[in-house]
């Protein structure tokens, strides 16, 4: 393009200046700033929440989250890949990257959150059996089992010991195996059997943070801190701390339809973004686009000593002329 | 220079990087007449974040992840690296505002926006991996949170932000590296380059009006 | 929580401004508020011309 080539090389006047100086004093202002706004704010550390404390303070919650692990009906137990075959998970259209990328972390919710810590437990013999008898029972008689036991926590009550008291009802072995599981959890053995159930060195936190993911603990606290999706949550920090000004973009999709009411929002969203994000970096051949800073002219106000003293020479600017241009 | 030059890789790498980059364009002492706007010091201003970044980032790897839970340097250093992750985002975004009004990509640049714009959208994740990596309640939710977003595009199923381990370690060495590198890229583009030259508008104009016009504007 | 020395204590739920479906906590239209204002004042504050070491790039 003829009027591109105008802008290769500038071959009008240069003046001095001190490259390494300059890199020097931006380093020590961005120091400066960093040390002033630290000692002025610090930073937010809220302590994480762990199994325990959510037993204790909330067992009730604790111990409906455990249930529906059981019977696959938490969030973690019917999520499809990469934690299970479950669902099919997002899509868009005809594809489905998550089904197409497959189970690459599988959790089986039932094994690895209730039975296999309660087979853990020693010395409770009781415990035990009444493990064995869930196990032994006909899959629809487990899922009736569950099932109404989670009708019978909506109603359930938590005693000062931090034991849970539900109304009557056919749970068959399920309020002794929630029991223990609940003591267990409560004694702290629950996050220690979560994290170390592949070997002792660990740093995969993933089958506990879903556990707490799928009851409302983090929920209950995130929405305290304004950190919900709804609330724009992808973009604040706790506390007043600024956040992640940049995800802007990103969270304001979720507020609107379709995306809003769309089951597949993530999938709709990261398209969306993923679009945005390649016409960014290829802005310098998009038309239209590329073309704004030349109708909204605010490189006048940029570069309004250059201009000026142009006037002041009434010279033309020198360029380098390519061949063909014009005078 | 050794005869074997012009055939040895050695050589013509060489040859190569010195004709882009003389040591005049790599450390110049002048800069043209026009760059005389506050809007340029952006541009360094994020790359001096991006230092205070990776230097206070480094002295908590030193120390170790939990480091800085325990003890007030520790939480110091944290601070300093949020405050100086904030200043980056801060100066990189009018930086890329200024460039975009000044039509930055004209005259061959079109490889400096996209190393610029390339630059922004990694250090994203970056920053995202650094946030899961706190070990904290914030780094509890964002992970449980955002894993829905990996997943739903598959790519949860190798980039797992509830896995601490994989996470620091995006986090400490592979997205800075790759930050780092498109930044220099970045960085020798424009001194290859050179500061864009201001948009000629009065001889657009005037060409516009004079009759003997010639082809349209590109 | 760890003993933090700082002068404004931030750990408090942050004030947000609400309008429709708009959310935004104090703090982050602060930093925006102030993005657009270094911006607006980057370009149009005069630039000490033709002297020594105050260039930018």
């Amino acid at each position: 393009m003829q009027e591109d080539a105008r802008y290769r090389e500038w071959s009008g006047a240069y003046r001095p200046y001190d490259l390494v100086k300059e890199a020097s004093i931006a380093l020590g202002v961005v120091l400066a700033l960093a040390v002033v706004l630290t000692i002025l704010f610090s930073s937010p550390d809220d302590p994480p929440s762990t199994i325990k404390q959510w037993s204790r303070t909330n067992p009730v919650d604790f111990v409906t989250t455990a249930t529906t692990e059981l019977d696959g009906s938490s969030g973690t137990g019917g999520y499809g890949p990469p934690y299970n075959h479950a669902s099919s998970g997002q899509h868009i259209a005809f594809i489905y990257l998550q089904k197409w990328l497959g189970v690459s972390h599988p959790i089986d919710t039932a094994r690895d959150y209730v039975l296999a810590p309660l087979r853990s437990i020693a010395g409770q013999p009781a415990l035990q059996a009444a493990v064995t008898r869930y196990q032994a029972a006909p899959v629809d008689r487990q899922a009736a089992w569950a099932s109404a036991y989670e009708n019978g926590l909506g109603k359930a009550k938590t005693n000062p010991d931090g034991s849970i008291s539900v109304p009557a009802g056919n749970y068959g072995p399920l309020p002794t195996m929630m029991g223990g599981l609940l003591s267990f959890a409560q004694a702290g053995g629950l996050d220690g059997a979560l994290l170390t159930s592949r070997q002792f060195f660990q740093t995969d936190y993933t089958k506990p943070l879903l556990l707490m993911a799928d009851g409302s603990v983090l929920a209950d606290r995130a929405q305290a801190q304004h950190l919900l999706g709804d609330q724009w949550g992808m973009m604040n920090e706790t506390g007043s701390y600024p956040g992640q000004v940049w995800l802007w973009l990103y969270t304001f999709w979720y507020q609107i339809k379709p995306f809003s009411t769309s089951a597949n929002a993530d999938i709709l969203v990261m398209a969306v973004m993923g679009v945005l994000s390649l016409a960014l970096i290829l802005i310098p051949f998009l038309p239209g686009i590329r073309d704004i800073p030349r109708w909204i002219p605010i490189y006048r106000i940029i570069w309004r000593n250059h201009y000026r003293a142009l006037d002041q020479h009434a010279v033309e600017p020198l360029h380098g002329a390519p061949e063909g241009a014009s005078p | 220079m050794s005869a074997a030059g012009e055939r040895s890789w050695t050589g013509r790498v060489r040859e190569h990087a010195v004709a882009a980059l003389p040591p005049e364009k790599l450390l110049p002492d002048t800069q043209p007449s026009y760059v005389a706007s506050w809007i340029y010091v952006f541009g360094v201003l994020s790359l001096a974040s991006l230092a205070v970044l990776i230097l206070s980032g480094t002295i908590l790897t030193l120390k170790g992840p939990q480091w800085w839970h325990f003890t007030g340097v520790g939480h110091f250093f944290n601070s300093l690296h949020l405050w100086s992750v904030e200043l980056f985002f801060f100066f990189m975004v009018i930086h890329l505002w200024g460039k975009y009004w000044m039509a930055a990509w004209r005259g061959g640049r079109a490889r400096v926006w996209i190393t610029g714009a390339i630059t922004f959208l990694v250090a994203i994740p970056c920053a995202l991996t650094g946030y899961v990596s706190q070990q904290n309640f914030d780094a509890q939710w964002i992970s449980t949170q955002a894993k829905d977003a990996m997943n739903s595009a598959g790519i949860g199923a190798f980039f797992n932000l509830t896995n601490f381990g994989q996470m620091y370690s995006f986090h400490v060495l592979l997205l800075p590296a790759a930050v780092v590198a498109i930044v220099v890229a970045h960085i020798l583009l424009v001194r290859k380059h050179g500061v864009v030259p201001p948009l000629e508008w009065r001889e657009m104009a005037a060409k516009a009006q004079s009759p003997e016009r010639t082809e349209t504007s590109a | 929580m760890r003993p933090v020395a700082a002068i404004f204590n931030l750990n408090h739920p942050a004030h947000t401004v609400h309008w429709h479906f708009f959310q935004m906590s104090v703090s982050n239209i602060v930093v925006i508020v102030l993005m657009l204002a270094v911006f607006v004042i980057a370009i149009l504050a005069p630039f000490p011309g033709h002297r020594q070491g105050g260039g930018g790039s």
